[in-house]
């Protein structure tokens, strides 16, 4: 597309881990490319956003280049625009938005569809590792654990990715996936559920005391 | 549909065109109808899942992400008494929901390479704005841009604004309200700028100087963002204002520095010649008067005084002024102005803080591997030399170990 062949090798600073930001510094960055057209600063809000917009635009498209294009053009266009860029408060939201809307387009000029059906997502949770810091440390444990996320229903564990590998609040869950707080709330507690479910650990005494829960999937 | 219509309240709608129906996998339950002419559409009915997770695991979800309100954390407390849990047990269903997942740091970095070619399509553009007048939308390549900053010297007056191409409205240029005229020093890059009042300002790099078209006409005010030096021509009919965000410089004729970027940086004020009053933002205003070779400082939002002129703290506010040496030898002025003689100078200034000094003067990304190195104290100064010499002085200073790949340093 509008790629060129690129020789000339730019070296990324290679980071092991993505620092976690504040809203007040992820606005400063803001701040920083809409005055300084400041390239360090872009780029340090593409790495913290990349990866969480990438994996959720696959979750809507479903193939990975043409995700990948849509995060990159995403990208482009708000630097692009960048002197405006100081006139978007939430940028998390915005950015998730944005991908939800391009992705839609995409689709769209496939078929016919002009909303999510929330249902038709689905996302590739990461995978526990294993560290030095970590309570968890028989890998059966770990994996039991893995294989609980992977096997959440699919709107589930999008919303379970959503909030804690991305970091989005409830209330930001809710706009960027057009469904209710309280659906939010309860994807959230069947994740808990059945993690816990796969680390052992017993709620039975509820249970027992709740005539709502019933011991199994449903 | 309005037989069912309390039913139907307790559903989420998707209304689909007929035609993509049979892309949709999951239909709970279609209702075929007619809206509107001859369109028809099917309604499909998702009927929300048996959604009643028990209210423990509800709280459990929001306490684990940080949504949980103080009462809910208190009814959870009253929930886990009741539990056969061990706290143990509660630790590592936290510790699973922190864990850092084995997410591949290096991907937005492989991509990033991609993006960036597509962003040096559009090298840091400069244009001109000028507003209620015919748009001006002249696009300047770089080498046009170098030719024009040099005759910018020459110019009375220059104006630069960061505008965009693509744009058709003429849209306000963000930050401070808007302002008629901006001039932005990009990293990199210091700028001297003179004024229809014939006041010369530099300004240092990643700074922006803004003021109203009616500059001059009664008022002599303007708005910095970063640092600047300024010479005002005397007029002692209009003060000259310098306004930023945490204090105000009021001068009638002289030659002072501001510095007010917004970083950790002490915001900072120095007189050369003349003398000038600066009022603080802080609580009351407060009215400080300094005299040549003074300074004021403000530091970690509250402004200190020096030991100098010791003043008692005022409503909580303690400031600080200190006198401050002039470099006769070299450029006859206190340090903190001489960066105006393309000299870059630091007294026992934090590594952090000439970090932050070094990225804007050489724009370059510096990062530290090692969080010791950010209090180091350094002394010295640069005479026009480059990144690599800069870099190299600065080490044999402290010794560390750096490396450079392009714009990124990284200090171990």
């Amino acid at each position: 597309m509008f790629l060129e062949k690129n020789n000339n090798t730019f070296i990324a600073p290679i980071g092991t881990k993505l620092s976690v930001m504040t809203g007040k510094e992820i606005f400063a960055l803001q701040e920083r490319v809409a005055l300084f057209n400041d390239q360090h600063a872009f780029r340090q809000l593409f790495r913290h956003y990349y990866t969480g917009l990438f994996q959720f635009a696959v979750s809507i498209v479903k193939i990975k280049e043409p995700a990948e294009e849509i995060v990159e053009d995403l990208f482009v266009a708000i630097w692009n625009k960048r002197s405006a860029i100081t006139n978007i408060s939430n940028l998390k939201v915005y950015l998730y938005i944005a991908i939800k809307n391009r992705c839609l387009n995409y689709i769209s000029r496939k078929a016919d569809i002009r909303s999510i059906d929330p249902d038709q997502l689905d996302m590739t949770c990461s995978e526990l590792v294993a560290d030095p810091e970590s309570l968890i440390v028989a890998s059966e444990l770990l994996q039991s654990v893995n294989k609980a996320i992977r096997e959440l229903p699919p709107k589930c564990r999008v919303v379970y990715k959503l909030v804690r590998e991305d970091g989005l609040a409830y209330k930001e869950v809710a706009k960027v996936l057009n469904i209710s707080q309280r659906t939010v709330e309860h994807h959230i507690a069947a994740a808990v559920r059945k993690i816990a479910a796969s680390l052992n650990i017993d709620f039975s005494a509820y249970q027992k005391s709740s005539g709502e829960y019933v011991r199994g999937e449903r | 549909m309005n037989a069912n219509g309390d039913r139907l309240k307790a559903h989420t709608l998707y209304l689909i065109p007929y035609t993509s129906y049979p892309t949709l996998q999951h239909p709970k339950k279609t209702l075929t109808g007619r809206l509107g002419g001859d369109r028809f559409y099917r309604v499909l009915i998702h009927t929300m899942q048996n959604m009643n997770e028990p209210r423990i695991f509800i709280l459990l979800g929001k306490k684990l992400s940080n949504e949980a309100t103080a009462e809910e954390l208190a009814e959870l407390e009253r929930l886990l008494e009741d539990q056969p849990v061990e706290p143990y047990e509660l630790e590592l269903l936290q510790d699973v929901w922190q864990k850092k997942t084995g997410t591949d740091a290096a991907l937005p970095d492989e991509r990033w390479e991609k993006i960036s070619n597509r962003l040096r399509d559009q090298p840091g553009l400069v244009y001109e704005y000028i507003p209620n007048q015919e748009k001006k939308r002249t696009v300047f390549s770089a080498g046009r841009m170098l030719a024009a900053a040099s005759i910018a010297a020459l110019l009375s007056l220059t104006v630069w604004l960061a505008w965009r191409r693509h744009e058709e409205k003429a849209a306000p240029v963000v930050v401070s309200g808007v302002k008629d005229s901006v001039v932005v020093a990009l990293n990199g890059e210091r700028k001297k700028v003179v004024l229809p009042d014939s006041t010369t300002v530099h300004l240092n790099s990643g700074s922006r100087l803004s003021y109203n078209k009616d500059f001059g006409k009664g008022n002599r005010q303007v708005w910095l963002n970063g640092e600047a030096f300024f010479e005002v021509t005397k007029d002692a009919a209009h003060p000259f204002l310098v306004n930023t965000d945490r204090m105000t410089v009021k001068v009638l004729g002289t030659v002072f520095n501001v510095k007010a970027y917004n970083t950790k940086e002490d915001i900072e004020t120095t007189v050369v010649e003349g003398k000038v009053e600066v009022s603080l933002k802080e609580g009351a205003e407060k009215k400080v008067i300094l005299l040549p070779s003074e300074k004021i400082s403000l530091k970690n939002n509250r402004l200190v005084k020096n030991s100098d002129h010791p003043q008692p703290a005022l409503q909580g506010i303690s400031y600080e002024v200190k006198t401050v040496q002039p470099d006769v030898k070299a450029t006859g002025m206190p340090g903190e102005a001489a960066w105006v003689k393309e000299k870059v100078v630091f007294t026992d200034e934090p590594f952090e803080t000439v970090a932050l000094k070094m990225e804007r003067w050489y724009n370059v990304h510096i990062l530290f591997k090692n969080e010791k190195m950010k209090s180091i104290l350094m002394n010295g100064d640069f005479d026009n030399v480059n990144i690599n010499e800069a870099m190299h002085i600065l080490q044999m200073m402290v010794g560390f170990k750096y490396t450079i790949r392009d714009s990124d340093i990284f200090i171990e």
